[in-house]
């Protein structure tokens, strides 16, 4: 398989916090959404990924390469945007730019500026005087222009207003156009997921839940609602997390077959969102109580 | 490495005036006074200005943590490191350039007690330097900014005052033993012997502290 990136037994411990044998993989040419509630270690693993934090263990390859051994080479098709500016604020977007191209060979110059017209970005602008938005436009305007085939996006679209996330979605879309770019792409806002994301790696407390097609886990999973007088033991056994009131139950289980031939038209099933999904799932361990 | 020495230098374009500034006060302040102070005023001017140098870089890295960003490029963590010593003495000794043309303008005029620049100040300025950048970048990489900012004044003192205390110390006290066995050892040696000698020790220190610093650095996590 063509993998951009793939992941196995990727361990990292800290004092009090544990990334714990995380394996994925990414091909060429998917989105994959990278989720998990605040603390659950995607941004340790981005670091891990970028070499910016050193792994205790597994191993990360990029293009079939060691992140390690082969940094240069792998960062080269690599373009990143981090969760806030780490840009130096006392410059301009062309001064700033001047210090990055360079490190680039293949740092295209005309796609830049056509990405910064589209942005409505001016090079003389400081950076300090662009907005939360503007600033992650120009991250990914300097990400886009280098050819790189693997996009790596750290919670960008965190504290956007909803039409700069959508103008963010609509270029994801269509990098992806390209089958050899592949993007990473972690957030906890799910939303933003449900509409561009082919693949969900779902990360809690430093381990890995599931990473599966987007529509296998949307079909594997399913809401189910009733009256508190049908929650028996089947619905209990199957759920996932469930969330009680006085006037009955919601579940969230995997594979409804067996409920829906045991309860039949007794429950309501729906499509869960991955928010729905991730809420359940964080909170597996202490069922969801409304009335607490 | 030369982009990231550009970097450091463009990121100070800010402070490029109040050094300049800085260095003219301290021309004037050093040149009417006179006496020892105006013979190191080259040589205290320049490192008063590197040390800003270090420092604002410093401060900038810390403040906008821009080494995520720096260390997400495909570069090597080495240049990281020896763009900031070799900028640091880049930029000295534009500086020491600057204040050279200026001392030069201001020596025609009788109120300056000062002397044209000197091989030996440019010397003895880019020695101290590099000591400076050799003593406190290991800690900075270590210990990042704010952490290695109680070292800060201490190699302030050290480094603006001790050099010149220590020529005026060795002018005033020509007998005591240490300094007249300096003396007496560098009257024998000849001049530009002592100065390739100054040269080659600094440097060798400053190399050693890249060195220590790199290594650091390599494991440096953000």
């Amino acid at each position: 398989m063509d993998y951009c990136l793939e992941i196995t037994g990727l361990t990292k411990r800290f004092k009090g916090f544990s990334l714990q044998d995380v394996s994925f993989s990414l091909e060429r040419g998917y989105i994959m959404g990278f989720i998990g509630p605040n603390g659950a270690g995607k941004s340790t693993t981005i670091k891990l990924i970028m070499n910016l934090l050193r792994k205790d263990g597994g191993t990360i390859k990029i293009f079939g390469c060691d992140h390690v051994a082969a940094e240069r080479e792998v960062k080269e098709k690599i373009g990143f945007v981090y969760d806030e500016n780490h840009f130096y604020e006392e410059l301009t977007l062309e001064e700033m730019k001047r210090i990055i191209a360079p490190f680039y060979y293949s740092w295209e110059e005309e796609t830049y500026r056509r990405y910064l017209k589209f942005f409505r970005l001016t090079a003389g602008q400081k950076i300090k005087d662009l907005s939360k938005g503007m600033k992650m436009k120009y991250s990914l305007a300097i990400a886009l222009s280098h050819q790189a085939d693997l996009i790596i996006m750290d919670e960008p679209t965190s504290g956007l207003d909803p039409i700069v996330r959508s103008e963010l979605l609509d270029i994801l879309y269509r990098i992806i156009q390209d089958e050899n770019k592949a993007v990473l792409f972690s957030t906890h806002l799910t939303s933003d997921l449900d509409k561009v994301a082919d693949y969900i790696t779902f990360l809690n407390e430093g381990r890995i839940v599931f990473s599966q097609p987007k529509e296998d886990i949307l079909t594997d999973y399913t809401i189910v609602k009733g009256g508190g007088d049908t929650l028996g033991t089947a619905v209990r056994e199957n759920s996932v997390g469930i969330r009680e009131n006085q006037f009955g139950f919601e579940a969230l289980v995997r594979n409804a077959a067996g409920l829906r031939q045991a309860y039949g038209n007794k429950l309501v099933y729906a499509k869960p969102t991955l928010e729905e999904i991730m809420l359940y799932t964080v909170r597996r361990n202490g069922n969801v109580h409304a009335d607490l | 490495m030369f982009t990231l020495i550009y970097k450091e230098l463009l990121i100070q374009k800010r402070s490029l005036r109040f050094n300049l500034g800085y260095a003219v006060f301290l021309f004037i302040i050093f040149g009417l006074t006179g006496g020892p102070f105006a013979d190191m005023a080259y040589i205290m001017g320049s490192v008063a200005v590197a040390f800003m140098f270090i420092q604002t870089g410093c401060a900038y890295d810390d403040k906008n943590k821009s080494e995520v960003i720096i260390n997400s490029l495909p570069l090597a963590r080495r240049d990281v490191v020896r763009a900031k010593y070799w900028g640091t003495l880049l930029y000295s000794a534009g500086m020491l350039a600057g204040m050279a043309i200026l001392g030069y303008v201001l020596l025609h005029f009788p109120v300056f007690k000062l002397h044209a620049i000197q091989v030996r100040d440019v010397i003895v300025a880019l020695s101290v330097i590099s000591l400076l950048a050799a003593l406190y970048y290991p800690f900075f990489f270590k210990l990042g900014y704010i952490r290695s900012k109680a070292l800060t004044m201490a190699v302030f003192y050290l480094f603006f005052f001790g050099p010149s205390f220590g020529l005026s110390y060795a002018a005033t006290h020509p007998d005591h033993p240490i300094v007249s066995s300096i003396f007496t050892h560098l009257a024998r040696t000849p001049q530009w012997l002592v100065s390739l000698a100054a040269v080659a020790a600094a440097l060798a220190v400053m190399l050693i502290s890249q060195a220590i610093s790199e290594r650091i650095y390599r494991q440096r996590e953000f």
